[in-house]
Order: C-alpha cells, then structure tokens, then sequence
C-alpha cells in the first residue's frame, strides 16, 4: 500500500514535553542497563531536527540490531495481516527489525501470555493492540519499568500514561461517517440501530458511541432505537437484526461495527425482504464484508488503513530509540475511506482494501 | 409407578409433618417430560403478550433459523451425553468442517471444475471433516482412557488452530450457487426455509434412532452403567467412538447450513455453539452423568433458547439483562429437572 503517512496534529506542547521527559528519563535507565548499543547511536541524531521522512533515507547500519516487537489484536484477521505488511515495509526501509506474534482470538486471555513471554526477550520497543482496556495495563507497565517504550496501535489502554504515542483510526469519526451515509441514504429520517460485538473493546465502542452521536446531533428525524452485543456471532446478529425489524417497523438502519454484525445483518435484511428499506453500514474491508458491499447486501463501508497505523508506529518507535522523542506526536488519528456499494469497485477505493496473506 | 403410589396411601398412618415437598416431587413426577413443554408455552404466552409480533411469519422464521446451527448440534451432544460423556469441541469441529469444505469449493471454482463436482466434494468434505474429528475425539477417548472432557476440551482449542491455518484465519466467500441457494431456499410459500427442515428431518431420525432401535439402547445401556453393560457384551469402545463420530458428522452438517446462510465460511463460525448445545441437552431433561435424556427433550430445550434470544430482542430487554435471563432460565430449568428426578428416584 503506497498511502501517505497522516499529517500530525500540531500543537501538542504537553505531550511534547512528556515524551522529552519520558525519553530522557529512558536514557538515563538505558544507561544502567546492558543494552548500551540502543543509547549509544541515541544521541547523535537527536539534534538534526529534521522531518521524519529523512529517516527513511538513512538506514545507517547501526540501528540494525533494534527489535520491534508488534503485537497484533489477533495474528488472523485481515485487518492486522495489512497492520503487519504497513509495518514491515516501514522496518525494513529504517533498517530495524520487526517481530510479529499474537493471539489468535481477540482477548487478553490470548494476548497477554504473548506480552509477557515477549519481555523475557527484552526487544527494543513494543508496538501493541491491546485486547482489552484494562486488563493490558498491568503488562505494559512492566514494559514501561523495564525502560522499553510502548505504544498502542489502533486499541489503546485506559491510562494513556504509560504510552509512548498512541495510534488509532479515528473510530468515533468512522461510526459518524457510516450515520451519514446510512441517514442519506434513508433520506434523513426512521429509526436506526447498532449491531455491536461486545462492550468494552475500546474501537468498536467508539464506532457505536460516533455513530448514536452523529444521528442524536444531527438527524432530529432519526432515533437510535437499540444497541445489541452478537458476541462475534454472525448467526446471533441475525436473529438479533430479524426481530429489531420485526419490533421496530420504521427502522432504515442498522450499523454493524465488525464482520459479523455486517454478515448477520444483511443475511438478515435479505431474508426479511428488506432490501432497499433498511440499510446497513459496516465497518473493514476484508474479503466477506467486500463481497457484501458489492452485491448490495450492505450499503456503506467505513475503511481503516491500518497500513498506515503500522507504519507509522513503527516510524514512532524508531524516532523514540533514536532520540527524536521531540517529533512524535502523542496521539494519532488515521482517517478513514468510506466506500459504499456503487463506488465498491472503484480504483481508488479498491486500493484501501485489506490484504489477506503477508509473509515478511 | 406402583411403589410411589404406596406411600401415599400409607401417609394417613403416619401423619407427622405436612409433606409438602413429597407431594411437589410427585406432581413433577406425573408432569413428566411434558413440563419443559409447559416452559417453552409458557415463555410464548408471556413474550406474545408483551409482543404481538412474536406469532408473525417474520418471528418464526428469525426463530427457527437461529436454531438451526443449535439444534444439529444438540441432537449429536444428546448422544454424547447420554454415554455420560460430553463434546465440547463441537462447535470447533463446524467452523473448521465449513472453512475445509469452503476451502475445496473455492478451489475447484477457480480451477474451472464443473458446478456439480464442486457442490459434491464441497459437501463431502464438509461432513468428512466434521466426521473426522468427531473419530478423533472418540478414539483418543476410548484408546487412551482419558476423561471426554479433557479430549474434546483439547480438540476444541486444536481444531480451531487448524480452522486457522487452512486460510490464515480468514474467510472464504467464494463458494458455488448451489451452496448459497441452499441458505435462501424454502418451502410452503417461504414457511419452511431448507435448513430449518434438514434440522428437522436430523432431530426426527435421530430421535427414532435413539428411542427405537438397538443402537439407542446401547446408548443408554452404557450412560446407566458401562461395566453392566461390557458385561452384558456390549462392545461398549466401539459404541462410544461411533456416538462421537455422529456428533463431529453432525457438526459437519451444521457448517455446511452455517456456510449456506451467509454465503462465505468463517473460522469464527460455531464459536462458543457447544455451550448453547449442552444448555439445549441440559434443558431437555438429560442428565450429565448419564443414562437419561430424549431428543424431544433437547429439541424443546433448543426452542426455549431460540424463543428466548428472539422474545427478550422484540420486548426490547436490554442487551446485559438478556444474557442474565438466558443465563438464569439454563439453571431453573435443570434446577426443575432434578427435583423431579429426585421424585422419581426415591
């Protein structure tokens, strides 16, 4: 994927001063410990300044022995397979070395035996999806004791503290993007509802809180009439989106923040003979929830590029062990593409489209 | 019969406290099978009251499609149960037996080979897997002792790692007409979807299966005392194996139905089903340690489960309280059920 790294919010004085803090604070626990190759080539950059871009170019050798370790929400999903090959195109034009390992369902229970077994390798910094707001903090923290910066891709924790930067799509502004389209298509009036995975993930509830945001703020004509969990259950989200159109006559929408909501829902729909009537946005462009939107069984399709996350985290690790803690900005928002089933495909749409296998 | 009704007559004589909880027990005990029926009619009546469209086609068919998946899967854990066994890899086994079929299928379309082939060996495949597993399950079972919830606990956790690596854990939409036809189809003027009817059609045969013939009564025979029934000649390793096999064959065909829904198999596909199965078993009045339990039973089991997701959604329960209901109607209801077997026990 050739997409263009994010522009970086300006202005973030605070944050800036924190990661100086934070990095000096490294530096002197760096010094302490064995790995002295990492402070050594720490320090002669730091004062060039330049934009982040140069770094790329300057793949000098020495940096050759960092790690990045990433760890994936889940090693399977396409969403993080085109996370991975994001970021290991950016290692590999730095110079540095990525490691990628994971759970393969999304949940602390698998995660967190991979965070720990990852500190007893000591790598150089950790990029991370976390699986659960709270339950991470108590790893990550012993990352953050142990001197190894952190930093969250596309989920995050609850105390943002222990971060180094956190990178996210813009989760709240995706679930606002599909009200939108959902409310354009419906002509800006009828009930609506969301279909969610299960509370507490930090991006789906985003999604859900954006999308019941934009349609209370916007659409005085529209009302969100329920929010159901299908517990990553396509067979669940249908019953569920059959017997919301059965309680709910005037309903014109159903927003579906992950897969299976998308797949339950428009199996749903078609089955109700409501095609045209009620219509569905959903979230990701892998391959199942592609073919949907193409054959018209879901509407609107709100795009990540967690390419870009991965890049740019990986970009970030690499300013912060090479001492340009200065140019990385707390937080980041990734935009998102929103694709709807005219334009499905579409080059310039088709392009953002998840990839399913990478080996790097 | 005759032995319950004696005390009872003797109770004038002996006249102490009020026996309140005897006459409970036997009341149960009359109702029979028949109470979980009382239950499902019951939640009816209740969600038909507070929400009329539960008895329109639209609410039939959500609730009878949803049970698809559960049922097929609950007819094969009520044998597993019965041998006082237990398949938690079920619902592992149907993700994987849909994503190896689905697999073969996609395959075959982009090599070109005939539409017809491609449904046969797709199809086959599908249930081959599901059989396999289910192989697996009672061998490793029978051949090494070791306890079926340990095995199957282990199969489930494999089985969903292989269900990964066939496609890197992603999911397969290329698929033949037939197989997505076969989601959308129906009969009776768009009554009876097709899957519904397979399910249906399975629960009958198995049901007649299990109360009928030689096979079934070995089933029962071995859930009520294995070592009487090795005595009675029984080839009870071989038994065991085949009633596993049924449960993986059936997992098969539930992948198949699962895939045929939505157009696409997915690794995720069957996630946590084995929970829903057993609560369905447990429902129907079977018992976990053996010897006891019906088809009917679990197919009642399985219609009070559906007819709760689709009730608590239509009265517009909140999302959290409807997991606290379902979760507290599979504990009253085996709680139910064991008074009554106390009744009929003692």
């Amino acid at each position: 994927m050739q997409l263009k790294s994010v522009t970086r919010p300006a202005g973030r004085r605070r944050a800036l001063l924190l990661g100086v803090a934070v990095a000096s604070a490294l530096a002197v626990a760096a010094c302490g410990s064995s790995s002295s190759s990492t402070t050594s080539s720490a320090s002669s950059p730091a004062s060039s300044g330049g934009s982040s871009s140069t770094a790329a170019s300057s793949s000098s050798s020495s940096h050759k022995n960092l790690t990045i370790a990433l760890v994936p929400g889940l090693t399977v999903d396409p969403f993080y397979i085109t996370m991975h090959a994001g970021a290991a195109q950016e290692a590999k034009a730095l110079g540095v070395n990525l490691t990628w390992q994971g759970g393969t369902t999304f949940s602390p229970t698998a995660q967190l035996p991979v965070v720990n077994a990852l500190l007893a390798k000591n790598p150089s910094a950790l990029l991370i999806a976390p699986t659960d707001v709270n339950a991470l903090k108590a790893p990550i923290q012993k990352f953050v004791n142990a001197s190894i910066p952190v930093i969250a891709v596309d989920t995050t924790i609850n105390d943002t503290g222990l971060l180094t930067a956190a990178i996210t799509s813009d989760n709240t502004q995706g679930g606002a993007a599909a009200a939108d389209a959902i409310a354009k298509l419906a002509h800006d009036k009828g009930d609506v509802a969301v279909d969610n995975v299960n509370p507490g993930i930090s991006t789906t509830d985003a999604r859900a809180a954006g999308f019941i945001n934009e349609i209370k703020t916007k659409y005085p004509n529209m009302h969100v009439v329920a929010t159901e969990y299908n517990n990553d259950s396509a067979t669940t989200a249908e019953s569920q989106v059959r017997n919301l159109i059965l309680s709910h006559p005037s309903l014109v929408g159903v927003f579906a923040t992950n897969l299976y909501g998308a797949q339950g829902a428009g199996t749903a729909i078609s089955a109700a003979g409501k095609t045209g009537k009620v219509f569905v946005g959903a979230y990701d462009a892998e391959p199942a929830t592609v073919a949907l939107l193409k054959k018209g069984a879901i509407n609107v399709l709100v795009i990540q590029q967690p390419a870009v996350e991965g890049k740019d985290a990986v970009l970030y690790a690499y300013d912060k062990l090479t001492g340009k803690s200065s140019q990385i900005p707390k937080n980041t928002l990734v935009p998102n593409v929103v694709a709807t089933t005219a334009t499905a495909s579409d080059p310039n749409i088709t392009k953002y489209y998840y990839v399913t296998s990478f080996s790097g | 019969m005759s032995v319950s009704d004696e005390p009872r007559e003797a109770a004038p004589a002996d006249a102490t406290q009020g026996d309140s909880i005897p006459a409970f027990q036997r009341f149960m005990e009359r109702i029979g099978d028949l109470w979980t029926l009382g239950v499902l009619i019951l939640l009816i009546v209740i969600f038909g009251i507070a929400a009329p469209s539960l008895f329109t086609k639209a609410a039939w068919l959500s609730t009878s499609s949803y049970a698809v998946e559960y049922l097929i899967l609950a007819v094969g854990q009520t044998f597993v149960i019965i041998t006082a066994g237990i398949d938690l890899s079920d619902g592992a086994a149907l993700g994987f037996s849909g994503m190896a079929g689905a697999l073969v299928m996609e395959h075959l379309i982009n090599s070109h080979a005939s539409d017809t082939l491609t449904v046969i060996l797709g199809i086959a495949t599908m249930l081959v897997a599901g059989l396999l597993v289910g192989l697996g399950n009672g061998l490793l079972i029978t051949r090494l002792k070791l306890p079926p919830f340990i095995v199957t606990l282990g199969t489930l956790t494999a089985v969903t790692g292989f269900t990964n690596l066939l496609n890197h854990g992603t999911e397969i939409t290329t698929l033949p007409n037939f197989i997505t036809n076969l989601g959308t189809a129906s009969i009776l003027s768009g009554w009876l979807p097709i899957p519904v009817l397979i399910a249906l059609a399975v629960a009958v045969i198995f049901g007649f299966v299990l109360a009928r013939t030689r096979f079934g009564l070995r089933t029962y025979a071995i859930g009520s005392n294995e070592v009487g029934a090795r005595r009675a000649g029984i080839r009870v390793d071989r038994h065991l194996v085949m009633v596993y096999a049924i449960s993986g064959l059936l997992a098969g065909l539930a992948g198949l139905l699962v895939t045929a829904n939505f157009s696409s198999a997915t690794p995720l596909a069957g996630n946590n089903d084995e929970l829903y199965a057993i609560a369905s078993v447990a429902i129907g009045g079977a018992s976990i340690f053996g010897g006891r339990g019906t088809i009917f039973g679990t197919f009642i089991g399985t219609a009070i489960l559906s007819v709760l997701t689709t009730g608590l959604v239509l009265t517009n329960v909140a999302p959290f309280w409807q997991q606290v209901a379902i979760g507290f109607v599979v504990i009253a209801a085996v709680a139910i059920d064991r008074v009554r077997t106390r009744a009929g026990t003692d």
